[in-house]
């Protein structure tokens, strides 16, 4: 399966599916896309104006949030190939040549992925210390949940989470000390256990107005129509996942280089409670699905699957729950407040504990490559984009200094200038 | 009174800058996004602030589909800097739903909410 041949072609029937997807208006990976989309459709809006609107919301999404993150790890992160997709399938008016156009464009972006990746590892000291960046990354996500209760709640909420996380680690911890990593392991569970709690506390808070579905009905039975169209890229999703050739967004992406799939898994289904009511709601008014589903719990199975066969079904099943579902979703959604609310939090946490370690971890990578200078670099850059008004995603910041400093250390090595 | 329904990623930080910079003439509500984007639908709220991590998407995706990309307008995203003046101009425009990207809540927000009581002061428009 490892072939860079049926890599490229596994990338390409992505491309083509999402491409033709988004052309079809059947499904739109940009969720704020989505719902512009329907404009199309009243005639409010023609293709070149939602290509153009596509292309100006996932330009910086794409250069500055996924690419740096991709071109570090040889991981493609799925912005890249879906939100390019997007646009392309609304642009092109022809069905089959928006899908070709797709299957070309993706094709090429997991082409010059791997091109830029390995032309890294011929760049050292890039690569040997890449891991650094990632580690605290790791030991923080038990945190996830904490940020998430002191988004949704506060201090004092957090606090107890804080305790709670800590206590299910630590006897997580001993209880799995005889597995690899029962370390880790532990994390997972303690991470879980407090998720748990959360969503409990969120399914508690009830809306005053009783549901009213009659508004999505008929958006719900035209998702569901295109199932066919939707299963299937469910199942390539999955399939790539299970071979580590693309992520869902910057933590699992830096798990799966860490090799560790089951700390990314952890992060994609995690990252569900965060994204299921944007997507599902996004989604919900307005009849057209997204090509990953809730993300990124298809990718979450990938990681977990690694036969590819098993990936696939996997991922088209998950679909399929998601169309069977969508109904208890809408009512979710509407009658249960605390579940968007924890979406936000849980979106936000995705935010807070990444920039905090990675941040830490780019400090010690930077420093064990460049030294003193290394380290002064990447706080250096960091507070000079957080002065500007943060136009590089912070997250990224890190890993762009890293690489930085590493093209000048690799130089001057080159050059025989003393570290 | 202006009245503003706020939802998204920072929601709470929204709501304490609208407040801040409202000078007394704002009334701010949390909700979700559906129900923000219906509130302006029903003229409950006079606005709606959301912000997520492209300001397009769960910050502005429900009311886009609720109000139409007419009323709808994202003003930062990833990897751009806001304009503050643009900010400006799409409250004069008569813009009502406002999409924001979380990192650059603390510039836009308060330049948003005084134009919004400015107007509400001069014209005796929302």
């Amino acid at each position: 399966m490892h072939s860079e041949v049926i890599k490229l072609a596994l990338f390409g029937l992505l491309g083509l599916l999402s491409a033709v997807t988004a052309n079809r208006t059947v499904a739109i990976y940009q969720d704020g896309l989505r719902t512009s989309v329907i404009e199309l459709w009243a005639g409010v809006k023609t293709r070149r104006d939602l290509a153009a609107y596509s292309y100006k919301v996932s330009l910086g999404f794409v250069l500055v949030y996924a690419l740096p993150y991709s071109l570090v790890t040889g991981i493609v992160m799925i912005h890249i190939i879906c939100l390019g997709t997007d646009t392309i399938g609304l642009r092109i008016k022809n069905s089959v040549v928006a899908g070709l156009a797709g299957a070309t464009y993706a094709i090429g972006a997991s082409a010059l992925v791997s091109s830029i990746f390995l032309g890294l590892r011929h760049l050292p000291p890039a690569i040997p210390n890449l891991h650094l960046i990632w580690a605290p990354l790791a030991y923080s996500l038990p945190l996830l949940g904490v940020a998430t209760a002191s988004e949704q709640r506060g201090f004092r909420a957090a606090l107890y989470t804080f305790v709670l996380t800590m206590s299910v680690w630590a006897l997580a911890a001993y209880g799995l000390h005889t597995f690899h990593d029962g370390i880790l392991l532990g994390g997972v569970v303690a991470l879980g256990v407090t998720m748990a709690v959360l969503v409990a506390l969120a399914l508690r808070e009830k809306s005053s107005a009783p549901a009213d579905l009659s508004f999505f009905e008929d958006k719900i039975a035209r998702v569901r129509r295109n199932w066919l169209w939707l299963l299937p890229i469910g199942a390539v999703i999955a399939v790539l996942a299970s071979q580590r050739w693309i992520g869902g967004e910057p933590i699992q992406v830096a798990m799966l280089s860490l090799h560790q799939n089951y700390l990314a898994a952890a992060v994609a289904i995690f990252s569900v409670f965060g994204y299921l009511p944007v997507q599902g709601m996004t989604g919900l008014v307005s009849g057209i699905w997204n090509q990953d589903g809730y993300p990124d719990w298809f990718l979450a199975v990938g990681f977990l699957v690694s036969n590819p066969i098993g990936a696939a079904v996997g991922g088209a099943a998950l679909m399929g729950f998601e169309l069977v579902s969508l109904r208890w979703v809408a009512r979710l959604l509407t009658t249960r407040p605390g579940i968007t609310s924890l979406g936000h939090a849980t979106r936000g946490a995705m935010d807070v504990v990444p920039n905090l370690a990675v941040l830490a971890g780019g400090v010690t990578a930077a420093s064990t490559t460049g030294g003193p200078a290394g380290a002064l670099a990447v706080v250096g850059l960091y507070i000079l984009n957080d002065k500007k008004g943060r136009p590089v995603v912070p997250l990224a910041v890190p890993v762009f200094a890293y690489l930085l400093v590493a093209l000048a250390a690799g130089v001057a090595k080159h050059l025989g200038v003393p570290a | 009174m202006v009245k503003i329904a706020v939802t998204g990623i920072g929601k709470e930080r929204i709501a304490e800058l609208a407040l801040a910079s409202g000078g007394g003439e704002v009334q701010v509500e949390i909700k979700t996004d559906l129900e923000a984007a219906f509130a302006v639908k029903a003229k409950q709220a006079d606005y709606y602030i959301g912000a997520c991590q492209s300001g397009a998407g769960g910050a502005l995706g429900v009311a886009t589909a609720i109000l139409g990309s007419s009323d709808a307008v994202r003003l930062s995203g990833t990897g751009t800097l806001p304009d503050l003046e643009e900010v400006a101009q799409a409250v004069r425009e008569g813009r009502h739903a406002f999409g924001i990207m979380h990192s650059h809540i603390e510039s836009v927000v308060p330049v948003l909410v005084r134009e919004m009581v400015e107007k509400s002061k001069t014209s005796g428009q929302v």
